[in-house]
């Protein structure tokens, strides 16, 4: 997370994941969110792609510089990669500000996984459907979806994140008295709204997490908090931790297992 | 009144999208979710539809043939909104 934090730089700001040894859907959603962020209110920014060869590629490869050429943002990332190495990418990163997005995207990770392991492609479909809907009904602004299979672990990453208010000032109103807290009542099914029906999703994402030996990262502001460990409703372990640099908006992370987690075949 | 769900269901807006496509008035109505077709559907959505229904007063929101996911999910909302009676789930969906 702490790759996602910008520096001034004359009269703009630089994003810089030169340094980062490791990049996964989360650092990709962040990135895309920041500089929706920035291209929102008008800032400039730049992107800086990872050093590393292999993370470099793989930025390219989920068309993170094609969502950046979108937004107006600098970046010295590449885009022409062989179709063929993209098997493993679930899902590029894609752009969501509707609740049709959001069951567009969930639709086709779906139909990516249902083949291999139906069940997990019914979580999947619920945690992105869910995390997806949550940014065009709360962010106020635009959110980013991408996915992962990773075969040598089995499971399959997915990770959310929008560049809007986040959930401090989104449950403000709700009593959230801070970064921390306004997780802990997002995770314990608090909504915006005092409808008792609302607030489901998130709670659902994590039980569903639970159950199939997976792990959600939820991150906003100043605060972090990984729940895993349970598949028993209510019954998830929480670790909080403290960001070093706040992520404004909100982002969300879930580790998911997948039978086989083989992989997928392309969809045209 | 029947509702007739597609493949895949997720969105409060799909859900009231429906709801306001059944023609006639819903209080006191038996209301169908006819989920024969559905293989997925999110939590969000199952909330409002039985929000919806049965927050307008429908005698009854009768499910059939609904995958085990999403009859909890139904199940669910329903205990939230503290009304349990008047959904009623039957016919669960063949196993695959």
């Amino acid at each position: 997370m702490g790759h996602l934090a910008c520096r001034r730089e004359g009269s703009g700001h630089v994003l810089d994941l030169s340094g980062c040894r490791w990049v996964d859907p989360a650092h990709l959603v962040g990135v895309a969110a920041v500089a929706a962020r920035h291209a929102g209110a008008g800032t400039r920014l730049r992107v800086i792609g990872p050093s590393r060869a292999d993370q470099r590629r793989y930025a390219a490869r989920m068309h993170l510089g094609r969502v950046l050429d979108d937004l107006g943002v600098a970046h010295d990332l590449v885009d022409v990669v062989p179709e063929a190495d993209r098997v493993l990418d679930l899902l590029e990163v894609r752009r969501v500000t509707t609740e049709a997005d959001a069951l567009a995207l969930a639709r086709l990770v779906h139909g990516r996984t249902a083949a291999g392991d139906p069940v997990a492609a019914e979580a999947l479909f619920t945690g992105v459907a869910e995390l997806a809907a949550n940014v065009a009904d709360h962010a106020q602004a635009p959110g980013y979806v991408a996915a992962q299979v990773l075969p040598a672990a089995g499971c399959v990453r997915f990770a959310v994140a929008d560049g809007g208010l986040g959930l401090r000032q989104t449950l403000a109103g709700r009593g959230a008295r801070g970064a921390r807290h306004a997780l802990h009542l997002a995770l314990d099914g608090t909504s915006r709204l005092a409808d008792p029906t609302r607030g489901v999703g998130l709670v659902t994402v994590v039980h569903e997490v639970g159950r199939l030996r997976g792990s959600l990262f939820l991150a906003s502001g100043t605060a972090a908090v990984r729940a895993s460990g349970s598949a028993a409703p209510g019954r998830a372990v929480r670790v909080d931790s403290a960001l070093r640099s706040p992520f404004g908006g909100t982002l969300v992370e879930a580790v998911v297992g997948v039978r086989g987690a083989r992989s997928p075949e392309r969809v045209p | 009144m029947i509702i007739e769900l597609p493949s895949m269901v997720a969105g409060r807006g799909m859900a009231d999208a429906l709801v306001d496509r059944l023609a006639g008035e819903l209080g006191g109505a038996l209301v169908v979710l006819d989920c024969r077709h559905l293989v997925a559907g999110s939590p969000s959505f199952a909330a409002q539809v039985v929000s919806r229904v049965l927050g307008a007063g429908a005698a009854e929101l009768r499910v059939e043939a609904a995958p085990d996911a999403f009859a909890a999910h139904l199940r669910e909302a329903a205990s939230r909104l503290g009304d349990r009676e008047r959904l009623v789930l039957s016919e669960p969906a063949p196993s695959a």
